[in-house]
């Protein structure tokens, strides 16, 4: 296929303005699946997507239409929508020339859409918008449309209005694919160059590379080197996504696909690293990071004879994540479990959700918590992610934490809120720059402790969905670090400790008190709450003790009844961690950090 | 040596329904209240068949529902059922419950004359304005006149259930209710903390925020002036809710608490024999087509007690009554220490007040114990 005939493009949208609903639309009119294999929204292929309406895993797909008596090969990449994953995302985007805007014809552009559309706008690609939902009642196409060129600044002289969901002008959609967005550019005889966007596990195939050649082919048999990983494989198979994988002869440059290598773990391949040929090698393509997990939390079985089987759950999850990391830890409240590493807390979520599902596991997941490089008297140096392995005070000469190097992109009207909530979050000031008139660039230095948890929730908050984020690490600077522990009547609960910053110990200790008040059930005896810096009690609470409890009446029937209600209660007795006397429910561990 | 049973009778009529109740009951037309006495005497004479030869009967207790508003004659006609097909000893306890607006002096008289030899009368509280929250529509002159009624007929052996902690029921109301009772000289008292059951116009108004239920710690105060109040006057408390002079316990609730057999007869009426519990249908439509067109009693559930659960509910029922938790009964039954098996749990709950052990080795809840019992057994028992 010649280069001239090839697009490669993104939809790229707010979430709910119908990204999903047009792949499908545009699947279905090129033909591309049958109509009764389609379950709702084809691309989102985990459940745990399709229920959160946000697409995690990208499965890129292959069209054909044809125009003018030439047939094209539209490829459409999909990119998931959340910051955890915005290098994912900047690695698909990198792999198209071009993204369709997808705009709500009643909600007009909004938080997300900014957000993506400079992403994409940093990659260099080629946007056009259409305008989704032109069905319902409430369209406002023409301001819609002011809005785009406004606010986005892209050019609306034609912008094809649709109703993904009833097929209306998709064809249209098409043709603007094919007329507006740039061929790709390369050379096929040029030696192989491809890059990695994502990774899948076939149960037959092992892990598979989904790439977009950028130069030259391969094909089976392809002697293949991964630039970054200097690993070499030999490719078994390669084809493109139908959405099914559907094998072919060779890739050439301009070719979005698959490559199968027998390759034994999704770890072994990078997203971002670039694929040669070996012995005839070329420049690695740009924009390479190495991932490395975020945040990281315990994982504990509530049932303790589990533990064999979440390390077996896990270590299939990791088949298929990469970035999902884990090694063994113990915990006095929590007994054996998984100190878990992950890049962001959708991530986590993700990741113990379909723990819990696929795999049948009940788990209590502990506060996630950055890395600390912590400097010893001794000399010594350690990584400590885990709040109960902070040596004590005396042994510890420094503490430093991991800081990001932010850049927030915004309307100029909201800055003022995102600079109070950055200071907020004990950031440092870098730079504001004015990218257009209706466009500035924020440049903080964040500690990232206070970008995990809920920084970009309250951004979007703060700039009502305008602003987005986009994030490096820029390595650590020293921090008064101290480690907050939780005792329960009179007991260190190592599971609920944390490493906070000392000028936010005392309001985050009373906050976690309060919070615990709420979550621990009243037992038979008065429970203090305290949370501590070492030997100093910062907060004070108390769940007071369990005054009324019994069955008035137990006459006849009502004893079967109460046997009943005796056997439901020891099933959620269960469910409770008992640490010394006092029971703690599962979600009192991640509860803490829902804290204002 | 026959055995002794409890025989418990099922009537499912009430002139209407109040608030709180989740029993089965209806209202009822005379026609199916005649044609479930019908079902009901077929049944007595089922049972009778299957356990006549193996026991005595020790109890009768006719509960409902509101027994009382049968038609004249209709439990005089039950009572000649029983005692056609049953033994029943001469010293058996004969309680029927009664609704303070339903007895008259005729029904009352028809009651005594077929062997009924103690009342359990539903007063809940003497407030008029609380029992109109509670649908209730009778009053407490109703009451009064109803135990005068009774006295005249030479029963003395009363018992009155009252409800502690209804929304805006007041402490005053509540003590007010529980000291006439004393003035009354009633010699069993039930005082019945609130407990709000799923489906019940209740359970809707405090859903829908109509009304609110009183704070745990008023609950807890207003119960314990129940309590010293009739302790004061002679009262002694030998159950969770139960309150009685000395010789007025009531014998048949002490079979449930003392795990012995009883038999239920009638729609919803649960039984437990030989550790087998089993219960009919709480359908009255099925109940009378079963008894009609099978000749066999409509059971719904059975279940066959493990050893296990036969444990548990010896902990469970013998920690509601004064006696307690006798340890070598349980050792004799069960060949399993308890002292030793729940060694930990007891000392805790000693330390907290909540149980005692006495010299002869019985494990009582105090009062602060019965308050919290449900937590206790659960602690005990997982």
């Amino acid at each position: 296929m010649p280069l001239n005939n090839i697009r490669n493009f993104s939809i790229i949208a707010h979430i709910d303005h119908g990204k999903s609903t047009l792949a499908d639309r545009l699947m279905d009119v090129t033909g591309t699946v049958a109509q009764r294999d389609q379950k709702a929204q084809l691309l989102d292929s985990m459940d745990l997507e399709r229920e959160r309406g946000i697409t995690i895993k990208l499965t890129p797909v292959t069209m054909k239409w044809t125009k003018d008596g030439t047939e094209y090969t539209l490829n459409l990449i999909d990119t998931p929508g959340h910051v955890d994953f915005t290098y994912e995302v900047s690695r698909s985007l990198a792999a198209c020339e071009g993204a369709v805007l997808v705009v709500d014809a009643s909600q007009g552009v909004e938080a997300q859409t900014l957000a993506n559309v400079y992403l994409a706008l940093e990659n260099d690609l080629f946007i056009f918008p259409v305008i989704n939902k032109i069905d319902l009642p409430s369209a406002r196409p023409e301001e819609v449309k002011a809005e785009i060129e406004d606010i986005i600044g892209l050019d609306t002289s034609y912008v094809p209005l649709i109703s993904a969901k009833e097929g209306t002008n998709i064809k249209e959609v098409l043709e603007c694919i094919i007329d507006k967005i740039p061929a790709p550019k390369g050379d096929e005889n040029a030696p192989l160059q491809a890059l990695i966007f994502d990774s899948y596990y076939d149960n037959y195939k092992g892990a598979v590379c989904l790439v977009r050649i950028k130069n030259g082919t391969v094909k089976p048999g392809t002697k293949i080197k991964m630039l970054a990983s200097g690993k070499v494989y030999d490719v078994v198979e390669v084809g493109i996504f139908t959405p099914k994988p559907t094998q072919k002869d060779i890739l050439s440059a301009g070719d979005v696909g698959y490559i199968a290598a027998s390759i034994k773990t999704v770890s072994d391949i990078r997203v971002g690293d670039t694929i040669t040929e070996q012995g005839r090698e070329c420049l690695p393509l740009p924009g390479y990071k190495q991932v490395h997990p975020v945040v990281y939390s315990g994982i504990f079985p509530v049932d303790g004879d589990k533990y064999n089987a979440l390390k077996d759950a896990l270590e299939k999850l990791k088949l298929s994540d990469a970035s999902l990391i884990f090694t063994p830890e113990t915990s006095t409240a929590l007994g054996y479990g998984f100190r878990c590493g992950f890049l962001g807390l959708l991530h986590l979520d993700i990741i113990t959700q379909r723990l819990e599902r696929e795999f049948n596991l009940d788990l209590i997941t502990t506060a996630p918590s950055v890395s600390y490089k912590v400097y010893k008297t001794n000399g010594e140096l350690i990584d400590v992610s885990n709040p109960s392995l902070l040596p004590p005070r005396e042994e510890i000469e420094r503490i430093e934490e991991p800081i990001l190097k932010a850049n927030i992109f915004t309307p100029p009207e909201y800055a003022g809120a995102i600079m109070d909530l950055c200071t907020n979050r004990r950031g440092v000031f870098v730079n504001l720059v004015y990218l257009e008139e209706k466009r500035v660039k924020i440049i903080y230095e964040l500690p990232l402790s206070e970008v995990v948890y809920d920084f970009f929730d309250k951004l979007k908050s703060v700039s009502h969905g305008y602003a987005s984020l986009d994030y490096e690490q820029s390595g650590y600077k020293p921090s008064d670090m101290v480690k907050l522990d939780i005792l329960l009547n009179g007991d260190i609960c190592d599971a609920l400790s944390l490493i906070v910053h000392r000028d936010k110990a005392y309001e985050r200790g009373r906050g976690i008190a309060e919070k615990l008040k709420d979550v621990i059930p009243r037992q038979l005896f008065e429970i203090p709450i305290q949370a501590a810096i070492g030997n100093k009690v910062i907060a004070r609470e108390t769940v007071k003790a369990l005054r009324k409890d019994v069955i008035a009446k137990c006459y006849g029937g009502d004893i079967s009844r109460k046997r009943k209600l005796l056997e439901k209660q020891k099933e959620g007795k269960k469910k409770m961690r008992k640490l010394g006397s006092v029971e703690l429910p599962s979600e009192a561990f991640m509860s803490i950090l829902k804290i204002d | 040596m026959k055995r002794n049973l409890g025989l418990y009778i099922h009537i499912p009529f009430c002139n209407s329904k109040c608030n709180y109740c989740s029993f089965v009951s209806m209202v009822g037309t005379d026609n199916e209240k005649m044609s479930y006495i019908d079902c009901l005497k077929k049944e007595l004479a089922m049972r009778a068949k299957e356990y006549n030869s193996y026991y005595t009967i020790s109890s009768i207790y006719i509960g409902g529902g509101t027994p009382s508003c049968l038609p004249v004659g209709a439990i005089k006609d039950i009572f000649q059922t029983i005692y056609k097909y049953f033994t029943v000893r001469n010293d058996a306890e004969i309680t029927m419950e009664l609704n303070p607006n339903t007895a008259t002096e005729q029904k009352i008289n028809e009651y005594v004359t077929s062997g009924v030899n103690r009342f359990s009368i539903g007063l809940q509280c003497i407030d008029k304005n609380v029992l109109l929250a509670m649908g209730r529509t009778h009053t407490v002159e109703d009451f009064d006149r109803t135990i005068d009624l009774i006295r005249d007929n030479g029963i003395s052996n009363i018992s009155a259930d009252i409800i502690v902690g209804y929304p805006d029921q007041s402490t005053r109301a509540v003590v007010n209710t529980v000291e006439h009772l004393i003035d009354m000289k009633i010699p069993h008292v039930s005082a019945y903390m609130l407990s709000v059951e799923e489906g019940t116009p209740l359970q809707m108004m405090l859903h829908k925020g109509v009304k609110n239920l009183p704070s745990e710690n008023t609950v807890v105060k207003m119960f314990n002036s129940v309590s010293s109040a009739l302790i004061k006057s002679g009262y002694e408390r030998y159950e969770v809710s139960n309150f009685a002079k000395p010789g007025f316990t009531s014998r048949h609730n002490k079979i449930y608490w003392r795990r012995e057999d009883y038999l239920g007869v009638g729609v919803a009426a649960h039984s437990c024999i030989s550790n087998v519990r089993f219960s009919n249908t709480e359908d009255v439509n099925e109940y009378c087509t079963c008894i009609r067109t099978k000749g066999k009693p409509p059971v719904a559930h059975a279940k066959k007690l493990t050893l296990d659960e036969q444990k548990e509910e010896y902990i469970m029922l013998s920690l509601r009554t004064s006696e307690g938790l006798d340890t070598k009964g349980y050792m004799e039954q069960y060949g399993e220490n308890f002292l030793a098996k729940y060694r930990d749990k007891l000392a805790e709950y000693i330390k907290l007040g909540l149980l005692v052990i006495d010299s002869e080795g019985r494990v009582r809840a105090t009062d602060k114990g019965f308050l919290v019992l449900n937590r206790i057994i659960l602690e005990l028992v997982s």
